[in-house]
């Protein structure tokens, strides 16, 4: 609409030959103008009349980003000890939280670092190697992803 | 694959500085593959790498070890530059 119009100031601006064109143009411009109103007019009644005839749907104005539900501790720990229970090497019935990878369950440093990287495709960071080195029992991680993921109680 | 000291309790500064690089380089390694997109080749390079590692976690002798990392850091590069020509 507002293009239209600019487009038609222009129109007046440029020389007189193209003047007797204006009149039309503007009443073409009215005439769209009305159409585009009825139009929103009734998409909004149709809408209204939806929502009156079935409840359930309601329109909600909140926009849900790429949020993540919030972590509690207890959340934390059930995730963790779930992924090592799955993987492979580590024999569910001996694992606890405060197991030592090395000393308890017999892994190598090697498992501890596909561990660790288990643990990034869990929770969805990345975990410095430094602090890799550091992941020894199911208690610390716990620990570090509540440390990152700002989790406190 | 450096870890086994059956004689000493501790592990040289050189065994250390070995045993840590070897661990980067896995580390290295898993983050590459993970970038692939194919879900049986990833589970296939994965494999491989996993058996490469733990096939020579034993070996003892400095200069093997050594050795068994350039060849893994040219593995790595040759990955990486697989997986940047797929894209």
């Amino acid at each position: 609409m507002a293009g239209l119009v600019k487009c038609a100031r222009t129109l007046l601006s440029a020389p007189g030959v193209t003047r007797c064109i204006l009149p039309r143009l503007s009443a073409a411009a009215l005439v769209n103008y009305k159409h585009n109103a009825k139009q929103l007019h009734s998409c909004t009644v149709s809408s209204q009349i939806l929502s009156l005839m079935i409840p359930g749907i309601q329109q909600s104005f909140v926009r849900t980003y790429s949020g993540k539900p919030p972590l509690t501790i207890k959340m934390v720990e059930e995730r963790v000890l779930l992924v090592l229970r799955l993987y492979d090497k580590i024999d569910p019935y001996k694992l606890s939280v405060d197991s030592h990878f090395m000393k308890d369950l017999g892994l190598d440093s090697l498992d501890q670092i596909e561990i660790v990287m288990a643990m990034e495709d869990e929770f969805g960071f990345e975990i410095p190697d430094s602090d890799a080195d550091r992941l020894m029992t199911p208690k610390d991680i716990v620990q570090y992803v509540c440390d990152k993921e700002d989790v406190y109680d | 694959m450096i870890q086994t000291m059956s004689t000493n309790k501790y592990m040289s500064l050189n065994r250390f500085i070995l045993r840590s690089q070897v661990l980067q380089l896995y580390r290295q390694m898993l983050r590459v593959v993970k970038e692939i997109t194919d879900a049986s080749h990833k589970k296939e390079l994965t494999k491989w790498i996993q058996d490469d590692f733990k096939r020579n976690k034993h070996l003892t002798d400095e200069d093997a070890i050594k050795m068994m990392v350039m060849k893994g850091r040219m593995s790595l590069r040759e990955i990486e530059q697989a997986i940047h020509l797929a894209r």
